[in-house]
């Protein structure tokens, strides 16, 4: 029996490893000198206030399938120099979904609400602050905390199996219920991720009609800058739902998506 | 003692001189509150007796065309500059039977002896259902039911209302507005009967935005001698292109109540209708609007301009509140105008902190009408008298069909030198990173490059974060089970038979080597029905070969097998109890066999 024991651990440090190994080859790439020349050409454009060659540079990384926060902060910095309120408010919501707990995202976006939208300002909800790892954390940095608690939660578990304890059964127990509430959450943040998107108004004289093609009756003006949740697609129509609850169908052309997802 | 009866006495007095002073002229008095209305109506008859507490409960006369609903009473004692007066109030709740003109209040009070009689009041009563009409009363005469219910002017009543127990009318103000220009749309239902369970559905307002006007208004009117109620209900409407624009009909269902007694349910007599009848469809020619300027941003309607400054002296450092005020008749929804012009007009003398823009819109006299307001803290960077500059807004006026530019007021603010400029942060020229500004951008080196998650990334991380799941679910299935197995000894046998008797077969080889072939014989008998036994957790020794085969039939052991095996038992017993030595080969022949055997014993008692 204590051979098989040495064998056990030993696996497990095995498996320990090279879930490591495998977990930080398959999210950390390093940026390409190429995609860093086009990231500091587009920051120079931007200190010359050429705004609109700054935006292309951006979007040529975006376009390029990279999806960080900065690249998306700077894009909404230089939309808003152009005085395109709205496309920064998309960029800014895109980048906070990027990086949930950056100071500088928060407070841009806080002040292009308080300034030109008519959106009110996000009361941050109790909830979000009892689930904080779902609201703080991004969809990478859940996934990685999962599989960490995961490899942490089994192992405590493989202790407890041969050394039954107080103290690891606690330990074990307890994180259970934490993976359980992390694989919920990563579950329902990939859902959300392709199911649920939300988007916004950023042409102006857009309509809300009542149906998916111009000759549906019209339900409303669209309200540049205002926040809206797609709830339906349809060619080049969205089913949307606005800030006061009306639903309606808008032109894919006067919305644009917070679509940063990871 | 003395002080009490000294503050008794006037309360004693004034007691009793109450009654006295209460007693003089005795009036009574009959009013309604309404002179005119409908059958089904209710009507309050007040009866005010003053001048006496000590009266009789009036008796009313003339009320045969009335049911008495409900009565009530109050008295109230006053004493106002040593006057003290007594009024006491009945008020009777009546329902007329039929329609008609009646003297009603007449009553007698019997005031201490004496007998006392109330005015008559005339009433009209007048049939909500079609029938006998008051003469009196002109056609579009609107009466007003009750405080809740309104002044209508004058319609134009819509010819087939007649005889039309019900009729829903839509009508718009303009059918030739401009694209943005305001049309009020009104929905007009007139009712001769009760409606129940009434339900409008709106028109479909293609290509239109819609803002409802408050209050739904309701009246009555009198059309060809006919009582109707008139229900109006109005909408704002915006085209938003233009052309012909077609606003669909409204429609209303419900169910329309025939009987106009209102006991006539007690009796089964209800005659119910099914309603379902639409409004007409109004069609608008709506009109672009010409040369449009530049700067125009879809205003249309009539408006004004106000620019308020909270002050106009003041300190570097101090603030002064800006506020420019749209209002008129209009949407101003749409009013726009970029704090981020006025920060650029401004920067060299102005620190601009903008709030959010307010619209409020009202209803006023059944017309949008809408205030707009931009407020702007301005702190002044330098000394001296600074210019507020000019904001303009371009508004189409569709009555007079001209575009007018809206200028807010000219504003000069003196401004003297407060607090050190260079403390404050003022004096500087780096206006784009002030701190109402946006945060800089994020120039520093990007270390690595997220791309999205593909679902084959999905895929990997879902093993990742199962695998150590599934490998402790292993790990402790394979603890459970040695766990049981280490508790049960027949398991052990069991598992272990084959390797057991392998290894004494190997052991019995020396005998076979050193020819001690009985002994080999006798051992190997022993080590088969050994094997069986631990096999099928049975005592093996005490087998007879009979109970061998009887035993591997049951277990399902092949025919050919326990041939083989009995045959080894038979051969080894034989042997045991022979007395010859004449064994030579016996016993390598059976221990071959039994090697066989036992192979083919795990196979199938293993199954």
């Amino acid at each position: 029996m204590k051979k098989t024991k040495i064998i056990i651990v030993f696996l497990i440090i095995l498996f320990l490893s090279l879930s490591t190994y495998l977990f930080f080859i398959t999210t950390s790439k390093p940026f390409q000198q190429e995609n860093m020349t086009i990231f500091n050409n587009a920051n120079n454009f931007y200190q010359q206030k050429e705004y609109n060659k700054s935006i292309l540079l951006y979007k040529l990384l975006i376009n390029k399938g990279i999806t960080n926060a900065d690249i998306y902060y700077n894009l909404a910095n230089s939309y808003y120099k152009n005085k395109q309120f709205a496309e920064a408010l998309v960029n800014y919501k895109n980048a906070e979904i990027l990086a949930p707990r950056n100071a500088d995202i928060k407070a841009n976006i806080k002040f292009i609400i308080d300034q030109y939208t008519n959106n009110d300002e996000a009361i941050k909800p109790t909830y979000q602050t009892i689930l904080f790892w779902y609201h703080y954390l991004n969809l990478e940095e859940l996934i990685k905390l999962t599989i960490i608690t995961s490899l942490l939660v089994c192992s405590i578990g493989v202790i407890y199996i041969f050394y039954k304890h107080v103290l690891t059964s606690s330990l074990f127990y307890i994180g259970i219920i934490i993976l359980i509430t992390l694989f919920l959450s990563t579950f329902i943040k990939i859902y959300k991720n392709y199911n649920y998107s939300e988007g916004i108004i950023t042409k102006n004289s857009g309509l809300l009609k009542s149906g998916n093609n111009e000759s549906f009756s019209t339900l409303g003006n669209l309200v540049l800058g205002d926040e809206v949740k797609i709830l339906e697609k349809k060619g080049n129509w969205y089913k949307i739902k606005l800030n006061n609850d009306k639903k309606g169908w808008a032109n894919k052309h006067y919305v644009s998506l917070i679509d940063a997802h990871m | 003692m003395k002080n009490l009866i000294k503050s008794f006495i006037p309360t004693i007095i004034i007691m009793i001189m109450i009654p006295l002073l209460a007693y003089g002229q005795v009036t009574a008095y009959s009013s309604v509150d309404k002179d005119t209305l409908l059958l089904n109506d209710q009507l309050n008859l007040t009866i005010v007796i003053s001048g006496s507490d000590n009266i009789s409960e009036p008796k009313l006369l003339g009320l045969n065309n009335f049911i008495q609903l409900g009565i009530s009473s109050s008295q109230n004692v006053q004493i106002v500059n040593s006057q003290i007066s007594s009024t006491t109030q009945y008020t009777y709740s009546l329902m007329p039977k039929r329609p008609g003109v009646f003297k009603i209040g007449a009553a007698d009070i019997n005031v201490e002896g004496q007998v006392l009689r109330t005015n008559p009041v005339t009433v009209t009563v007048l049939k909500n259902a079609s029938g006998q009409q008051n003469n009196q009363i002109n056609q579009n005469t609107l009466i007003q039911k009750n405080p809740i219910q309104y002044q209508v002017n004058k319609q134009k009543i819509p010819s087939n209302l007649i005889n039309n127990d019900i009729l829903i009318d839509a009508k718009v103000n303009n059918n030739n507005p401009y694209v943005n220009e305001q049309v009020v749309y009104t929905l007009n239902l007139y009712l001769r009967k009760e409606l129940k369970r009434a339900n409008i559905e709106q028109p479909d307002f293609k290509d239109f935005i819609v803002e409802p006007l408050k209050d739904q208004k309701q009246s009555i009117i009198m059309v060809d001698n006919q009582y109707y109620t008139l229900i109006q209900q109005s909408y704002a409407l915006f085209p938003t292109t233009t052309g012909k624009l077609t606003i669909q009909p409204s429609k209303i269902s419900g169910i329309m109540v025939n009987s106009s007694d209102p006991f006539d349910f007690i009796y089964g007599n209800s005659n119910n209708t099914p309603i379902n009848i639409k409004s007409n469809q109004i069609t608008l020619n709506v009109k672009g609007i010409p040369n449009k300027p530049s700067n125009f941003q879809d205003l249309i309607g009539n408006f004004t301009i106000r620019t308020e400054i909270d002050k106009r002296k003041l300190k570097t450092g101090d603030t002064a509140t800006l506020r420019i005020i749209l209002s008129g008749k209009g949407n101003l929804k749409n009013a726009n105008y970029s704090d981020y012009d006025l920060n650029e007009e401004m920067k060299d003398c102005f620190k601009v902190y903008p709030t959010k823009p307010q619209t409020v819109i009202t209803d006023k006299s059944g017309n949008i009408s809408s205030i707009k307001t931009f407020k702007f803290d301005l702190v002044p960077l330098k000394t001296g008298k600074l210019k507020i500059p000019v904001i303009n807004f371009v508004y189409f006026n569709p009555e007079e069909k001209l575009f007018h530019t809206l200028k807010s007021e000219i504003i000069t603010l003196t401004v003297s030198k407060g607090a050190n400029q260079e403390e404050l942060g003022l004096n500087t020229n780096n206006t784009t990173n002030r701190i109402d500004d946006i945060l800089g951008i994020h120039a520093s080196e990007i270390s690595t490059n997220n791309e999205k998650i593909l679902p084959q990334d999905y895929f990997i991380y879902f093993v990742l974060s199962v695998l150590p799941i599934i490998s402790l679910l292993v790990i402790f299935y394979y603890k459970k089970h040695s766990d049981f197995i280490n508790g049960n000894d027949f398991i052990i046998k069991e598992r272990q038979a084959y390797k057991t008797a392998t290894n004494q077969l190997k052991k019995l080889k020396t005998l076979m080597i050193n020819g001690e072939e009985k002994e080999l014989l006798i051992n190997l008998e022993k080590l088969v029905k050994e094997y069986i036994g631990n096999k099928l957790n049975i005592a093996g020794g005490s087998l007879t070969t009979k109970d061998v085969e009887e035993i591997l039939k049951k277990h399902g052991a092949a025919p050919k097998t326990i041939l083989l095996t009995l045959e080894i038992l038979n051969n080894c017993e034989q042997i045991r109890y022979s007395s010859t030595n004449n064994i030579s080969n016996q016993g390598e022949i059976s221990y071959i066999c039994t090697h066989k055997v036992l192979k083919l014993l795990d196979k199938e008692l293993g199954k």
